[in-house]
Parts: structure tokens; sequence; C-alpha cells
């Protein structure tokens, strides 16, 4: 691994000790706990479509892991602001950086909309966002076919955006992990974790 | 159609009732059956399960095959929209309360005559409106959204029609929201 590193996303100003290698164990907590409930979430919605058997029950699950992700992801940008993203190296092309920080914002910017659209979906129809039986959210849009129209388009066509994305994501991260294997999906797992996989490799 | 009756008695029996069964002349005196079993849920999580229909207040009377061939075509629209101009109609909501052991999945399967029934309920129905003013065109009524206190049975017709009534309660409103739709907003279709 390369000592020389380029800084691409925003850091704590004033850190003297540069960006940090990893990220920090609540990002690490987050990020993984939000991958299962989002690859979660995405086959969820695909299967509460198409089953006509399972479509009650999936609904039903549907809602507050989604409103759990919402609130995640709120904890999570906070927590990068906070603390920023270890640099990437410095051998990694332009293009890939500047598509490295795009999808970055462009997961947390589906993070948050999918959600509220989910939202927005059940408050246009005229149903709750239930919780658990009898613990409803208020609606965010008024009930109205134009709204509704439109809010369902979006959530639905911004989960396939997602899914896309989060392939992307994974691809790349694979990429990291096992081509070029400089540091960078293990900046993502806990540095235990890294140490006993170097030490099996050799 | 041989081969799928013989798959499904339960599709035979449907047909050979609906064959004899006489038709209402009006809606005020017809009777609607929610044929799929829900539960009632005390406080204590006790569970009741329950079928529920609407009984007319009115007197049912049946239509004849020589007076359907004579109406006119809104006949039936244009009988309630008259009733209802000189006074409401009405119809309890009758709970029937299943014993242990009647089907409670199978919508197919009515439970006996003598099981106890009560009326939770009465509808009243002051005034009809065309779809394009009222507010019945962008409701999704899906027999699965049910208020606290009720839970839905296993029966796999709830769960089907869920799934079905979705999509094209999704298909309906995007015509609507994106000014593409004709009958739902009064407009005709192209030709």
């Amino acid at each position: 691994m390369t000592t020389k590193t380029r800084t691409v996303t925003d850091t704590v100003p004033g850190n003297q000790a540069g960006p940090p290698e990893r990220f920090n164990l609540l990002a690490q907590l987050l990020h993984w706990t939000m991958a299962a409930a989002i690859l979660a979430m995405l086959f969820i919605g695909v299967a509460m479509m198409a089953s006509l058997t399972w479509r009650p029950w999936l609904l039903d699950l549907h809602q507050p892991l989604g409103i759990a992700i919402l609130l995640l992801a709120i904890v999570r940008l906070l927590n990068r602001l906070r603390h920023g993203a270890p640099a990437l190296p410095a051998d990694i092309p332009r293009w890939q950086v500047i598509a490295a920080k795009a999808s970055h914002w462009v997961l947390y910017a589906l993070m948050f909309s999918l959600p509220l659209l989910g939202w927005g979906v059940r408050s246009a129809g005229g149903w709750p966002v239930t919780m658990v039986p009898g613990v409803a959210l208020p609606p965010i849009a008024p009930v109205d076919p134009v709204w509704y129209a439109v809010l369902r388009d979006a959530h639905g066509l911004l989960a396939w955006l997602l899914f896309a994305v989060v392939l992307m994501h994974l691809s790349a991260a694979l990429m990291h992990a096992w081509v070029r294997r400089d540091g960078v999906f293990s900046s993502m797992t806990p540095a235990g974790l890294y140490r006993r996989y170097r030490r099996n490799r050799t | 159609m041989a081969a799928f009756l013989k798959d499904y008695p339960e599709a035979r029996k449907y047909l050979e009732a609906d064959a004899v069964k006489p038709w209402a002349s009006s809606f005020a005196g017809a009777t609607f059956y929610a044929i799929h079993a829900y539960f009632l849920v005390a406080e204590n999580g006790q569970r009741q399960a329950m079928r529920w229909s609407l009984r007319p207040h009115a007197t049912f009377a049946a239509w004849s095959a020589d007076e359907r061939a004579r109406a006119s075509h809104d006949a039936l629209f244009k009988d309630v929209a008259q009733r209802l101009a000189k006074a409401p109609l009405h119809w309890d909501m009758v709970m029937q309360l299943a014993a242990p052991g009647d089907p409670v999945d199978d919508p197919s399967q009515p439970w006996p005559v003598i099981r106890p029934q009560l009326v939770a309920g009465t509808l009243e129905v002051q005034r009809v409106f065309d779809q394009t003013d009222g507010v019945c065109r962008d409701i999704n009524f899906d027999p699965t959204l049910i208020p606290a206190g009720m839970a839905l049975s296993n029966d796999p017709v709830l769960a089907t029609r869920a799934g079905i009534y979705a999509h094209s309660y999704n298909a309906r409103l995007h015509e609507i929201g994106y000014g593409k739709a004709t009958d739902a907003v009064g407009k005709k279709a192209a030709p």
C-alpha cells in the first residue's frame, strides 16, 4: 500500500494526522447493517409487487425497514460529515476517483429519497405508514392522484437506479479487494479483520 | 373449461349457484357478501374469526330475464338515484362469527347459517356521485387494508387480490395523474 495519498473527500479541518486510513467503527457498523437492509429492501420491493401470496406481510416489513434506513441514513450522514472518509490511493485514475465520489453521494441521496418517496406514496394513496400494528406515521403528502402517480413512479425508478449503483459500488469494492488489493476495501472493515486476512495470505 | 372445473370443483359450485340465483331488481335490496374471513383481535390478543356482509333494510325483489331485457342500460343506477332523492338507504353490517373448526382460509366454503350473527353498525347512503366528481375513484378497494383491532386470515385469495389491485390502482392513477385518463375524468376516449 502506497503512503502517498490524495484526499478526495472532505476531511475534518485541523486534523493534523491527515485523513483516516479507515472509516470509523460507527461508519463501518452502519455501512454493513445498511448494506444488508438496503439489499433486502430491493428484493422485498420487487417481490412485493410480483408475488400474489406474500404481498401483505412483505408490505408490513417494507414500511418499518424503510423508515429504519431513513433514520440510520441521518446518523450516517452526520458521522460522515464529522469524520470524513479515508483518502484513496494516489495511483487511481482521475475518472475513477470522480466516479467513486459521485456514486457515494448518489447512494446517500437515494438512502434519503427512497424512504421519503415511499412514505409519500403511502400518504398520497391515503394509507398510513404502519410501523407496527396500530402505530402509524402521519402523512407527508396530500391524498391526490397526481401526487400519487408521480411519487409512485419516482419510488420505482429510483429503486432501480439504487440497484444499479449498488451493483457498481459492489463491483468496484471487489475490484479493490481482489484485483488491486490497495486497502480501499479494508478501509470499510475493522482493523483486526484486515490484519488476520493479511496474515493468512502469507 | 371442463378440465379446469374438474380440478377446481369450488368454481363449478359457484357457477351452478350463480346460474339459478335470482338477480336483484335494485341495488337497494341487494346483499353484499365479503366472502373472506378476518380476525377480530381483543385487547388480550384473543382472536375470533369473522365474515361480514352488508344486509339491506329494503326488501329484495327479483329481476326476471324479461324485465332485464326491456330495461335501459343504466336502469339500476337511475333506480338508486331516484330512491335516494326520496330517502337515504341503509345496510346493516352483519358479522358472522366462526366456531372452532369452521374453514377460515377458504372463501368458497360458507359457514353454517346457525353461527351467531351480530350487527356491528349501519351504513347510511345519502347520495351517489359519478366517478368523475366523486371521492371513490382514487381509492384502492384493497381487502387487506384493515383497521387496527383486526387481522388478516391466511385466505390466499385475499393476498392475491391485494397484489392485483395494487397493479390496477397504479395503472389507473398513472393515467389520471399524467392526464391520459378518459372515462375516469369524464373525457371521451380518442377514436
